[in-house]
Order: C-alpha cells, then sequence, then structure tokens
C-alpha cells in the first residue's frame, strides 16, 4: 500500500464515522440510543439489513469460495426470500404492535421470564462466538498487507470497532451503513472490473465462463437429495429457510435494524429488498471468485495463496519438499493453460472433438492441480504438528486468502486502499449492529429486567455502553481462537445453524402454538439444544439441516411436556401474540 | 362514533396495508412478486451450466 491508497482508506472510513456521531450528537434518550429515532426510510432498513448480515467475511472469504469450488455456495441463501416473507407478514407486525426493545422481551410478554431469558441467552451466546469471527476476517486482511502479528490486528481493529460502536448508537449505525455499503460495493465492482480486464485480450467474456462452466465452476443449483452434500437445492432451501427465519427474524441484530422504522410498511418494503437482492449479491460476489479462478488459468497462481505461513513453514521444515511441490504445481499448472488454449482455439473454429479432447486434458490437469494444492495445505500443520508457541494450530484456511493475494498483486494504487476500505468498513457495519445488539439484549432482557428495574435513561444509556464495551472485548477474545476454524463464512454459518433451532422454535411456539406455555417450550428449548450439539458431533449431514431438525425436535418434545402439564393461565397485565 | 385514538388506529392499519407501490396494492402482490424473482433466480442458476457447457 502506498500514500494513495492509505489516503482513499482512512479519507473514506473516517469520514463516515464522523458523519455518523456528527449526525446523532446531543440524542442520548435510551429510546433513541438503541432503537433509533424512528424516521428511518425503507432504503435505510433494507440497506441496514443487507449490511449487517454482509460483514468483511463475506467480502473476503466468500470469492475464496467461488475460487476453491464454484457458485454452489449460493443455494445457502435460498430458503432467505421465504424466510423474509413470513417475517414481514406474521413476525413484524407483532413486535411492532408489543412496541418491543429486543425480540426476546416478546417471549416474555407471551411465556414467562425464564424463557425470555433462554432465548436472550441463546442469542447471547452464538452471538458472541459468531462476532468473534468476523473481526477475525479482517484482521487477516490487515496482517497480510501490513505484515503485523495477526493477535495485534486482531485486538487493535476490535478497539477501533468498540469505540465507534459506544459513541454511535443505533441511529448511527444505521445512518452510516448506507455511506459504509457504497464503499463496499464500489470497491468490489471495481475489482470485478479489473479482473476482466486482466484476463487475456483474445479471451471473452463468455470464453471465460466457457472456461469456468467446463472446469466445474458455474454449478449453482444441485437438486440430488444427498443430506451429506453441503449445499443442495434442499439443504439450501429448507434449511436455509430455517436458519434465514431465525437469523431474520429472532437474531437481536436484525430486528434491530427493521424495527428502527417509523412505520410497519417501510419495515416490510425493507426486508422485501432484501429477499429479491439476497441471492443476486451472493452470486455476484461467488462469480467474482469464479471469475479470479479463470484468471489464474492464464496466470500463475501460488501453490498456497498465505505466502506468509507458506514461506514461514519451508523455512523451517523440509525446504527441498516445499519447492518439489512448488515446481510440480507450476509444471501441471502450464500444460493446463496449453490445454485451455487448445481448446478455446477449437472451440471457435469449431472443431468439437479437438474441443472435446483437449477439455477433458484440462479437466484431468485441474484434478491434478487440485490434488497437489491439497497436498501444500496438508504441509502446512505438518511442518509445525504442535501449532505455534502458544500451542494453537495455524490457518488452514487457504481460501479465505485468495482474493487479498489477487488484490494485492493486480490492482492498481488506489484501489487496493478502496478494497481494504471495503473490507473495513464491512466490518464496522456489521460489527456496530452486533454489538449494539449484543449490549441492548443485555441491558433490557438481563439489567433492567433482573438487576435494576427503576434505573433511569441516562443509567441504562451508560449501562448500554458498558456492555458495549465488555462484549467487543469477548469478540476480541473469541477471535483469538478463530483461525482454529474452516472457510470463515462457513464457520459462522455452522455456529448460527447449531444454536439458531431452539431460538426458532421459541418464536414459531409463540405465533402459532398458543396452547403451549412456558414452562414446555422452555424445557424443550434446552433438550432440542443439547441435541442439536449431540448431533452435530455424531451425524455426518450437512449442517444447514440442524436449522430444520432444531426446532423440529424442540417443537414436538414441547407439545409432548405440555400435553402431561396443566394449561398455565397468563397474569391478567401481560400481553399475548 | 370513534375516539380520535381509535381513528388514529385504523389511520395506521390503512397505511400499513397499503404498500404505496404502483404496481403492487396489496403485500400478497409484493410477496406473489418475491417468490416470482426467487423462481426465475433458480431457473437462470440451473441453466447457467448447460448454457458455458
Amino acid at each position: 500500500m502506498n500514500a494513495l491508497d492509505y489516503a482513499v482508506l482512512l479519507i473514506s472510513l473516517l469520514s463516515i464515522a464522523a458523519y455518523g456521531v456528527w449526525q446523532t450528537r446531543g440524542k442520548r434518550s435510551l429510546t433513541t440510543y438503541l432503537k433509533g429515532s424512528g424516521n428511518s426510510s425503507w432504503i435505510v432498513i433494507g440497506i441496514s439489513v443487507m449490511a449487517t448480515q454482509a460483514s468483511a467475511v463475506t467480502f473476503l472469504s466468500t470469492p475464496g469460495q467461488g475460487f476453491e469450488s464454484g457458485l454452489g455456495f449460493v443455494q445457502n441463501y435460498f430458503g432467505a426470500p421465504f424466510a423474509l416473507i413470513i417475517i414481514a407478514a406474521i413476525f413484524l407486525p407483532l413486535f411492532r404492535r408489543l412496541n418491543v426493545y429486543t425480540a426476546y422481551e416478546f417471549l416474555g410478554k407471551r411465556f414467562d421470564a425464564k424463557t425470555r431469558l433462554l432465548g436472550a441467552g441463546l442469542f447471547l451466546l452464538q452471538r458472541g462466538l459468531g462476532a468473534g469471527i468476523t473481526i477475525y476476517a479482517p484482521a487477516i486482511v490487515l496482517s497480510t498487507v501490513f505484515g503485523w502479528p495477526l493477535d495485534f490486528t486482531i485486538i487493535a481493529s476490535g478497539l477501533v470497532v468498540i469505540v465507534y460502536t459506544v459513541a454511535g448508537g443505533s441511529d448511527a449505525v444505521s445512518l452510516t451503513q448506507k455511506y459504509q455499503i457504497a464503499v463496499i460495493f464500489a470497491g468490489m465492482i471495481a475489482a470485478f472490473v479489473v479482473l476482466i480486464w486482466k484476463l487475456p485480450r483474445d479471451l471473452g467474456l463468455a470464453d471465460a465462463m466457457t472456461v469456468a462452466g467446463g472446469l466445474n465452476r458455474l454449478n449453482a443449483v444441485d437438486f440430488s437429495p444427498n443430506l451429506s452434500s453441503r449445499y443442495t437445492f434442499w439443504s439450501g432451501t429448507i434449511g436455509g429457510l430455517f436458519l434465514a427465519l431465525s437469523y431474520f427474524g429472532t437474531d437481536q441484530s436484525q430486528v434491530q435494524r427493521y424495527l428502527s422504522s417509523g412505520s410497519l410498511r417501510e419495515s416490510r418494503l425493507g426486508l422485501m429488498f432484501n429477499a429479491i437482492f439476497k441471492i443476486p449479491m451472493q452470486f455476484g460476489i461467488l462469480l467474482l471468485g469464479t471469475m479470479m479462478f479463470v484468471f489464474y488459468q492464464f496466470e500463475q497462481p501460488p501453490v498456497y495463496f498465505n505466502q506468509a505461513a507458506w514461506t514461514e513453514r519451508a523455512a523451517s521444515g523440509d525446504a527441498g519438499e516445499f519447492r518439489r511441490i512448488e515446481s510440480e504445481f507450476a509444471g501441471v499448472h502450464a500444460r493446463k493453460r496449453e490445454q485451455i488454449d487448445r481448446w478455446i482455439r477449437a472451440k471457435r473454429d469449431g472443431d468439437s472433438r479437438e474441443a472435446d479432447r483437449a477439455r477433458s486434458l484440462a479437466q484431468q490437469l485441474q484434478q491434478q492441480s487440485e490434488e497437489i494444492r491439497n497436498q501444500a495445505k496438508a504441509m502446512i500443520p505438518q511442518a509445525n504438528p504442535s501449532g505455534d508457541e502458544a500451542g494453537r494450530a495455524k490457518p488452514v484456511s487457504d481460501a479465505d486468502y485468495v482474493f487479498i493475494t489477487f488484490i494485492l498483486g493486480y490492482l492498481p494504487h488506489g484501489l487496493i486502499g478502496l478494497l481494504v476500505a471495503a473490507f473495513f468498513a464491512a466490518t464496522l457495519s456489521s460489527k456496530s449492529a452486533e454489538l449494539n445488539a449484543l449490549a441492548s439484549t443485555t441491558t433490557i432482557d438481563v439489567y433492567r429486567n433482573l438487576i435494576s428495574r427503576r434505573g433511569s435513561d441516562s443509567q441504562y444509556v451508560f449501562a448500554s455502553r458498558a456492555f458495549t464495551v465488555l462484549w467487543g472485548a469477548i469478540a476480541i477474545s473469541f477471535a483469538l481462537f478463530a483461525r482454529l476454524a474452516e472457510n470463515l463464512i462457513q464457520a459462522l454459518n455452522i455456529i448460527g445453524s447449531v444454536f439458531y433451532g431452539p431460538v426458532l422454535a421459541l418464536f414459531l411456539v409463540a405465533f402459532f402454538l398458543k396452547w403451549i406455555g412456558g414452562t414446555a417450550i422452555f424445557w424443550a428449548a434446552i433438550a432440542a439444544q443439547l441435541l442439536v450439539i449431540a448431533l452435530y458431533f455424531t451425524l455426518d449431514i450437512s449442517y444447514l439441516w440442524y436449522n430444520f431438525i432444531g426446532p423440529g425436535a424442540c417443537i414436538l418434545l414441547a407439545i409432548a411436556i405440555q400435553s402431561v402439564l396443566p394449561r398455565e393461565t397468563k397474569p391478567a397485565n401481560s400481553q399475548t401474540a | 362514533m370513534s375516539t380520535p385514538s381509535n381513528e388514529n388506529q385504523v389511520g395506521a392499519t390503512q397505511d400499513d396495508s397499503a404498500t404505496g407501490l404502483p404496481l403492487f396494492r396489496n403485500w400478497r402482490a409484493v410477496y406473489l412478486f418475491v417468490t416470482a424473482c426467487f423462481a426465475l433466480w433458480v431457473v437462470l442458476l440451473a441453466l447457467l451450466p448447460r448454457v458455458f457447457a
């Protein structure tokens, strides 16, 4: 990075943050701090919902997924449009009618205090864990770009997020998110344009897509009923529906976003905006990775993208073996490029037999290339099996380094700064919303509910700021261990899938099974959560299915438990759905 | 005769039931449009590898 990159990075990020703080100065009531001033339009709500979900992990890790395995990951989002319709039609009117700060307040009004605490506790647990991973992603960028130690980078970027969030509050989060998403899209579109421009001159976009398709990177939809396949149409639509229903409908970081509007109409339109554009957006990010894959068919890629780890291991281990792998990989790559050139030429000449032969050879060489890359990946832990000085395993997910390696190697100065700013903007936007939600839930559902019922507004705002700092510190601690996880975006979804199911069941029972009381659903949720954790460690099925198994088991258990319990009568002052 | 409070509630309900969009009079039409968009995305994505095989 040069001075121009630093200027782009600092000006874009600091001006947005300063704007958010300036616009929300003097707003210090609890309602404004946690829910915003209530005048957000549908487009602000829509962008805010989108920016909260799309963290730096989305923009850093997803192109790597597209590079490694093609477009299949887009199926993960197939359930989202249906989930958002259900939330807009059923969840949203009830949340608004009860005028709640948090989604878990609703559980308290419908069931009882212990069920409210259980819902809030599960949210705090899984979101606190996930928060660590979203700090880890930009830390990779920084440690690669600046050569700083990863632990230091995690702590430094985490502190920036904490300061920004404590100063901001909900209104500042929404206000800044629309400018942050503009920086993010500007960066991603610029990277895409440069990538296409850097392809060989005689290779058209259609040829590039043909190469991607011929080497199995365009298979986006898999209709096979295989339960162990991670991404299929069925796991994405059914499991993804429950995952999205849990995330958008019961996760306070999202509920807080769409409750910040003054009217039901604006909130609904904001959700529908996401229902329409979520799939194309994810497709676009994956396609960027797929085009990077095509680009690296014509440029020699490193055998292992995390070059810092590769060089370090090569120096400390058997250097000859590392060089042998690099040399073998380069040889296979050169032969593969010859076959791809032959394939494209034959295709243009209309010689389909020659094109098929060349494509088949290119596919075989691609398989060999992937096998060598797998050997290279295996070399990293082998070179230092006991991990680092602290005894931890070093990162093994090379896919997360693919995009940043391309950015640093091929983008012009200025755009490098814009892309790094985009990663930071994504971190700030999602992290500030997450910390704001964690602090709101702790303040409203724990502190105000259990510890200080008659406090003043300023006392609760102070508590909310203090909890923001506390959750930020916890997120940093988890981020220091996130390197143990596989591909970051998957790790985030796996954590969500394990914990979201029972929380979703609490809300589904609250909405649709009104004869079930708090005691039955409380114990059913605890049993279902333990069951999902046990199944996760014993079964070999796509994690998306836990989003279906969790609520299914919880609802069945709640019905069974309620059938042997006496009907509960709600206190006269309680409100129900 | 309705009270001011009731009138406000009726007004809010009417405001919420209208989508404010030119081609969609009610929310059911919006939800159908979103579902149609989803079907379109899936068809296009399924066709992609066939087009560039």
